[in-house]
């Protein structure tokens, strides 16, 4: 069972509501700051000063690609084109990934409140959620919370009695975790196959329908109205290095505590690990955690003291991602694991281009092959060749970040692998040879 | 358009502002392999075969058909790096589905199959997959074997953006990625408009013609390049043969007329004709028609026609003729026969001048359609008119008869609605009006003051009866009872024929030069075997008042002549000159 840990409060900035308030109240969010950000855009400020803000808080996209939001919604009101879009990215389909289903079920009002204030920054009236399929509760919560905030005049025409006027619209996805890709997921809006589209152009100037849109992650969108309301400054505060703010990390795997965890950015793994993870069950050694989600590469013992922002991680090979933490100890075997992360792959490739279609289902084959007795010496040399090119000549995102675990592992963890191959051994225990 | 300077593998090259890196290639044959692109096509890069090292200090690898040029770039078409990569996406490729080249139909005429040649990929290191995917012949000419499919996307993007009939597009996705049609259809029972333009751009042997499988390569054929004589539009066709035989008909993409696109009239209906063919003159005995030779032939026809009073003589040519065959015919029946009876067989009735312009339609703000019924004619021009809309353009339609422009209208109109459609052109600048040729009076009187304004385009189904008209003959003719009958019937099918069955049977001589028998024959008293439309040759005005120069692909047998060869013999036989 999943639980949530009781953390300082001095500490959550995305989290502080969940839990504490009545997600289908609007007056308990009011009454807990809420929509004072809104107000206090709307009535005193320009949309170049709230882009500022938010510039000078240097705060990254949460979703995986880390880019400085306020660089993106500066390129978006820039742009040229009419109506504008503002989409929150709800798709969350990164497996062991819940925060931003926990932040619709818990907070809902929070992401209209900062949708809002996106739009009146980038100039935009329109707003979509695109929320994965499967979140049901989280998509009655924020349909209700939007008929909430049109009848207090926090939505609709003349919000906050000035004249601007902001909507917001729900689309479903329908079980593509290609659609968390922004392009993507523009297009299945649009409702055609949801396949990346090139870019550049990029949807700051050409987005839905061809015209500037902003795609935010919901955790980054949760960060606006905070701070709006407390100044970037306060925002740099939460964290030691380059980056600023906080990070909400989901801890699975063979730790004690495991759950939703907010942390300041730039902490080392080792002690997110030991201090919000309480360490690893029943005393077993540590071998190795899966960093941002499924396309995560290992990271192993030696690496265990790289400071989690987002700098340092690209250093270091890997990167913060969705914000997934998987923890495996010394039971669990590489192999096997890579045999649900290859399969994951081969499952979502959206099959638009080559070297990911028929990359990922080779790769997953091959694994597949190893882990049940059937390896080549081949093998090793074979995967390291298709992942370089799936790398180098992938289409989008998803193909150039699917062969990362199995680099890794082959990096890592090569002796492991081989015992698999020639040896014909597991020596975790788990496969069946 | 601004010119822009690369450096491409060390050289200078020059482009233009709008251009991807590969148009920059292209443009100076600089050459990079390709299987998704298309010239003509958007470019989507899937098969990531042309990709391209662009910059220097930090490098990026990209498809060359995606990239924009950019003054100044420095891209790099040919390293060892970029072999490395083309060549494990082609064996990716060739790993996915069964390409097995031994018992292809496309074998030696493959995209795919030259690529790996290219690579040297004589042996795939990644495990087969031995896929059982369907093969669906449900189609009338045209099969797909999907075990085949590279999944480029080309006939899809053909489909959607040429025919503009999306019959096809992708299901699936990932490695269940399929070609799909319509809802999951059989290509048999679909909406496909059997333009065939899909079969023609698959690179391997995905796609492919039933007809001509396995009996030719296109480097053992001879290719004529030409133009369809189905019908007034004259697409330029490339017709395939070998040993005086023809595989198939392709579209020409380097016509200006077309661009490549073709209907099913052109490319796949005058292969399967079936019809007996006359191979020499034939004459009736005793009510029966019995081969016979030229000599007898026309000695019959001279010494007959001689006897008779030019008043009591007809004749009536088909517009599938070249414009040399008419006018040698009018020459014949007006100063040889004396008689001034000639008329056109069917083709133009009404006078409205429908001499427009097939590019003007693409750059229409408002496009009106009078009565035209696509569903067997002009299926290119129904292309032209859906791009248009696609792009902007606003369609009306009058008295439509056709279904499948009415998804792409904004407004219809009845004929007797004609004066909204004249405060509709008011409101517009660039007009296009396209018309049935079957139009009523009223229709015509008030088309007739658009003409020489608007650009006008008469949907008559013939291929040169503007040629004909030109020279005055009409289709409207007053029909006589003739002594002496000369019909020109050349490939005509039976329903063309109906409206001179009657003349034929009052007639007391009748000559008729056809190629297949027919609902005239047994009428005739003397048959001349006529030429087909891969024989014939020659000048042809198209809808646009272009002439078009008709080559022949086949050479016809022995005993049969062109048009004109056969006025001028028995012009000889008379013992007059023609010309």
């Amino acid at each position: 069972m999943v639980h949530y840990i009781l953390q300082r409060e001095e500490t959550k900035i995305v989290l502080s509501n969940i839990g504490v308030i009545d997600p289908e109240s609007i007056e308990d969010y009011i009454a807990n700051d809420g929509y004072v950000a809104l107000g206090k855009v709307i009535e005193g400020m320009e949309p170049e000063e709230v882009i500022e803000i938010i510039k000078r808080s240097n705060l990254l996209g949460r979703g995986g690609a880390a880019f400085p939001t306020g660089i993106k919604w500066e390129f978006t009101r820039g742009a040229r084109g009419e109506p504008k879009y503002i989409i929150a990215n709800a798709d969350e389909s990164e497996p062991g990934t819940f925060k931003d289903r926990a932040i619709l079920e818990g907070d809902p009002h929070r992401i209209i409140e900062a949708m809002a204030i996106a739009g009146y920054a980038v100039g935009s009236n329109i707003g979509y959620i695109y929320i994965r399929g499967e979140y049901k509760l989280a998509a009655d919560r924020i349909k209700r919370a939007i008929k909430q905030a049109l009848e207090l005049g926090f939505l609709g025409e003349n919000v906050f009695d000035s004249d601007f006027h902001f909507d917001i619209k729900i689309h479903k996805g329908a079980g593509a975790y290609i659609c968390g890709e922004e392009t993507a997921l523009i297009e299945s809006i649009e409702g055609k196959r949801g396949e990346p589209r090139l870019k550049p152009p990029y949807p700051p100037t050409h987005g839905l329908w061809g015209k500037p849109t902003v795609v935010n992650n919901v955790e980054t969108l949760a960060n606006i109205p905070p701070i709006i309301r407390n100044g970037p400054e306060w925002f740099k505060v939460f964290s030691p290095g380059r980056c600023a703010g906080t990070k909400v990390y989901i801890i699975l795997g063979n730790v004690n505590n495991r759950g939703l965890m907010e942390v300041p950015i730039g902490i080392p793994l080792r002690d997110v690990i030991d201090i919000y993870g309480g360490g690893i069950q029943g005393n077993k050694k540590f071998k190795l955690a899966q960093v941002g989600g499924t396309s995560g590469a290992f990271i192993p013992e030696t690496m265990l003291d790289v400071p989690m922002d987002y700098y340092c991680m690209r250093d270091g090979g890997a990167s913060l991602g969705s914000g997934a933490l998987l923890i495996c100890d010394e039971t669990n075997c590489v192999v096997n694991l890579l045999k649900s992360i290859t399969h994951f792959f081969d499952y979502e490739s959206c099959g638009k281009c080559v070297p990911c279609r028929a990359g990922t289902r080779k790769m997953y084959s091959i694994i597949e092959r190893i882990s049940s007795g059937g390896g080549f010496g081949t093998d090793i040399s074979m995967l390291t060749e298709i992942s370089k090119t799936m790398i180098e000549t992938s289409f989008c995102g998803l193909g150039k970040a699917a062969p990362v675990p199995t680099l890794s592992a082959i990096e890592h963890f090569k002796e492991e692998i081989d015992n698999h191959i020639i040896d014909k051994r597991c020596p975790a225990g788990v496969c069946k040879l | 358009m601004t010119e822009i300077t690369l450096n491409i593998d060390g050289k200078e090259v020059k482009g233009e502002m709008r251009d991807t890196i590969l148009d920059v290639c292209e443009k100076n044959e600089i050459d990079i392999p390709t299987l998704c692109h298309f010239k003509g096509l958007s470019d989507i890069g899937v098969c990531r075969m042309c990709i391209v090292e662009i910059g220097e200090k930090r490098v990026a690898i990209d498809s060359a058909c995606t990239s924009k040029a950019v003054d100044g770039m420095i891209v790099k078409t040919d390293t060892e790096k970029l072999y490395n990569l083309r060549r494990t996406n082609l064996e990716l490729i060739l790993a996915e589905r069964n390409h097995f080249c031994m018992f292809c139909e496309m074998s030696g005429d493959c995209e795919l199959q030259d690529l790996a040649y290219y690579f040297k990929l004589d042996n795939i290191r990644y495990p087969l997959l031995f896929s059982k995917l369907p093969v669906d012949a449900s189609h009338k000419y045209i099969v797909i074997d999907h075990n085949r499919c590279i999944l480029c996307g080309r006939c899809i993007r053909f489909c959607d953006e040429i025919e503009v009939c999306h019959t096809l597009d992708f299901r699936e996705r990932g490695s269940q990625k399929m070609l799909n049609i319509d809802l999951n259809s059989s290509f048999g029972k679909s909406t496909c408009t059997s333009c065939g333009g899909c079969m023609q751009i698959c690179p391997t042997g995905a796609i492919f013609d039933k007809r001509s499988s396995y009996v030719g390569r296109s480097d053992e054929c001879k290719i004529t390049k030409t133009f369809c004589s189905e019908c007034r539009v004259g697409c330029g066709i490339e017709v395939v043969t070998k040993s005086n035989q023809i595989l198939r008909i392709n579209g020409d993409f380097d016509s200006e007329v077309n661009r490549g696109l073709i209907c099913d009239k052109g490319r796949f209906i005058p292969l399967y004709d079936r019809r007996k063919r006359y191979l020499k003159p034939m004459v009736s005995k005793n009510g029966k028609l019995i081969e016979s030779d030229w000599e007898e032939a026309s000695k019959l026809i001279v010494e007959t026609l001689e006897k008779i009073d030019g008043k009591d003589i007809m004749g009536i040519i088909s517009p599938r003729v070249p414009t040399e065959g008419i006018s040698t015919f009018k020459k014949f029946i007006n100063n040889l026969c004396e008689s001034e009876n000639i008329g056109m067989l069917h083709g133009q009735i009404t006078t409205i001048e429908g001499e427009g312009s097939l590019n003007k339609i693409l750059e229409s703000d408002l496009i009106i359609v009078i009565e035209a019924d696509f569903s067997n004619n002009y299926k290119v021009i129904r292309s032209l008119i859906k791009r248009a809309v696609i792009n902007g353009s606003s369609l009306i339609l009058v008295n439509s008869k056709d279904d499948s422009l009415s998804p792409f209208s904004k407004l219809l109109f009845s004929d007797d609605e004609l004066d909204k459609v004249d405060d509709e052109i008011n409101k517009t600048k660039k007009i296009s009006i396209i018309f049935n040729h079957k139009i009523s009076e009223g229709i015509e009187k008030w088309l007739s003051k658009y003409e020489g304004k608007l650009n006008l385009i008469g949907l008559i189904p013939d291929p040169n009866s503007l040629g004909a008209f030109r020279m005055g003959i009409k289709r409207d003719f007053k029909p006589i009872k003739a002594k002496g009958l000369f019909i020109i019937a050349v490939d005509e099918r039976d329903e063309m024929l109906k409206g001179v069955i009657e003349i034929a049977k009052m007639a007391d001589f009748f000559v008729l030069q056809t190629s297949y028998e027919n609902v005239l024959s047994k009428e005739a008293d003397v048959i001349i075997p006529a030429l087909i439309w891969s024989e014939r040759y020659g000048n042809y005005i198209n809808l646009e008042g272009k002439t078009l120069k008709m080559n022949r692909s086949i050479t016809p047998p022995p005993e049969i002549k062109e048009c004109w060869g056969i006025m001028i013999h028995l012009a000889e036989k008379m013992g007059k000159i023609i010309y």
